[in-house]
């Protein structure tokens, strides 16, 4: 497990991290840049649950993959207008499909039995996997183990 | 048969056939009946030649319309006739619904069948100022949506219009997309809401909203055939079928459509859900259509 961003399978490479570690600017004092994001959410710690402004950052998320099937590098406050029509680097596909995965796996276990949650989490990764040049084997497997864990419930 | 004070604006398909046949088998009618007929494909979007007489024109668009929105259901019955005959056996013997209503999805009869005053308009879709002229000049009282696109806020704001909508979950826990297959994947049983629409994604006051066992199909590993047509199976008939049961259990609670007693919902309630990726709809179609061994 990688030890900064533990939320992302080692087995990814040192490369997919190239981004996250590039992105100075802190979530969500420099605004809505969805590196930043994915760089909060992928360091923080496993078992602790998303804020309320976190979950809408990843509902937002979902409807931009699930929908849009874009991502752009920086958005208004609401996650709903983009600053430019700069895109998100390709690597926030594999991240963002990593984050995914392992937030279902919250809800799973979060005791209050919130598995249409956990399934919408988990299908936004299958959707960013699909939109993933590299690494695509690996991440749908581990969505996979994970849709097996949750429709067996 | 007892006339309610209901508009039905039918878009055709399975879902509009579903409703009017279902309330007919209960002895209702609605007191009007307008069809929107669209003045393109409604796949391709190629637009009905305008230089074709009115009258003609507007049979070409109704044809097109019957042909593209009943292609699935009817070809699915074509082509998978025992799967079809074997999902209508099952659904109707666990919700009560003759064989007739299974007909009647596949559109063939006149809607006439269903209603004395039934009237078509060619129009672009729901942002068409024609139809909007139309259900301001209605007045009050209550429209059953039964598909078609997204209604506009405009429309949905025209005073003293209540527009209902089944919606295929359990509200206020699971809207959007592919309701039927989140509900049962989610809460392990299958839901439909009725509520008066809103301009935000299953936003609105809730009506009735009823949590039902899901019926499986037992298939063999033979008679199985790929996903996409199991889900297009599901749309045509299950889908259809459990919306209209609780239409028909709404429309039971009071006499005027307009007036029921809703519940407001608030915005953070509940979960949007999106389209079923393939790979998570192959579970939840497992889980309806389970391996058969026989």
């Amino acid at each position: 497990m990688n030890k900064l961003f533990p939320c992302i399978p080692e087995i990814l490479g040192p490369e997919i991290l190239e981004p996250l570690k590039a992105s100075t600017s802190r979530w969500p004092f420099d605004g809505n840049r969805t590196m930043a994001f994915l760089a909060h959410q992928l360091a923080r710690p496993i078992d602790a649950p998303p804020s309320n402004e976190e979950k809408r950052a990843l509902d937002a998320l979902c409807r931009k993959i699930d929908i849009v099937k874009k991502l752009m590098k920086h958005y208004d406050e609401d996650w709903k207008t983009p600053y430019s029509d700069d895109l998100a680097p390709d690597q926030a596909w594999a991240l963002t499909a990593a984050l995914f995965i392992h937030v279902s796996q919250f809800y799973l276990n979060d005791g209050e039995g919130r598995t249409g949650q956990a399934l919408k989490y988990l299908n936004t990764a299958f959707n960013a996997i699909n939109l993933v040049d590299e690494h695509k084997q690996v991440l749908g497997d581990l969505a996979q183990k994970r849709l097996d864990e949750l429709s067996l419930l | 048969m007892k006339v309610i004070p209901l508009t039905v604006l039918v878009y055709e398909g399975p879902m509009a056939r579903a409703y009017l046949a279902v309330m007919y088998e209960a002895g209702i009618q609605p007191q009007r009946i307008i069809q929107m007929v669209l003045d393109h494909h409604p796949g391709t979007k190629k637009p009905i030649p305008r230089w074709l007489p009115k009258g003609l024109r507007l049979r070409l668009a109704a044809k097109i319309q019957d042909m593209s929105l009943y292609y699935w259901s009817r070809s699915l019955v074509a082509q998978w006739p025992d799967l079809m005959a074997k999902m209508a056996e099952s659904i109707g013997d666990h919700m009560d619904v003759p064989d007739r209503v299974f007909d009647a999805v596949l559109g063939k009869e006149p809607l006439t069948t269903y209603c004395k005053d039934v009237s078509q308009m060619l129009v672009s879709g729901y942002n068409d100022p024609m139809l909007k002229k139309k259900l301001h000049e209605l007045g009050s009282g209550a429209l059953l949506y039964t598909g078609g696109g997204i209604v506009p806020k405009d429309l949905l704001d025209l005073p003293g219009l209540k527009v209902l909508h089944v919606h295929p979950g359990f509200l206020p826990d699971v809207k959007g997309s592919d309701g039927l297959l989140w509900s049962l994947i989610s809460r392990s049983r299958l839901a439909a809401s009725c509520f008066y629409m809103e301009p935000n994604i299953d936003t609105g006051q809730i009506i009735l909203a009823r949590e039902f066992d899901a019926v499986t199909f037992p298939l063999s590993a033979v008679e199985r055939p790929e996903d996409m047509t199991l889900y297009r199976a599901l749309f045509s008939l299950y889908d259809p079928i459990l919306r209209a049961k609780v239409l028909q259990e709404t429309l039971k609670l009071v006499d005027d459509p307009a007036e029921f007693e809703a519940t407001p919902q608030t915005v953070t309630e509940g979960i949007t859900f999106h389209f079923m990726h393939p790979s998570v709809r192959k579970a939840a179609l497992k889980k309806l259509f389970p391996m058969s061994h026989r």
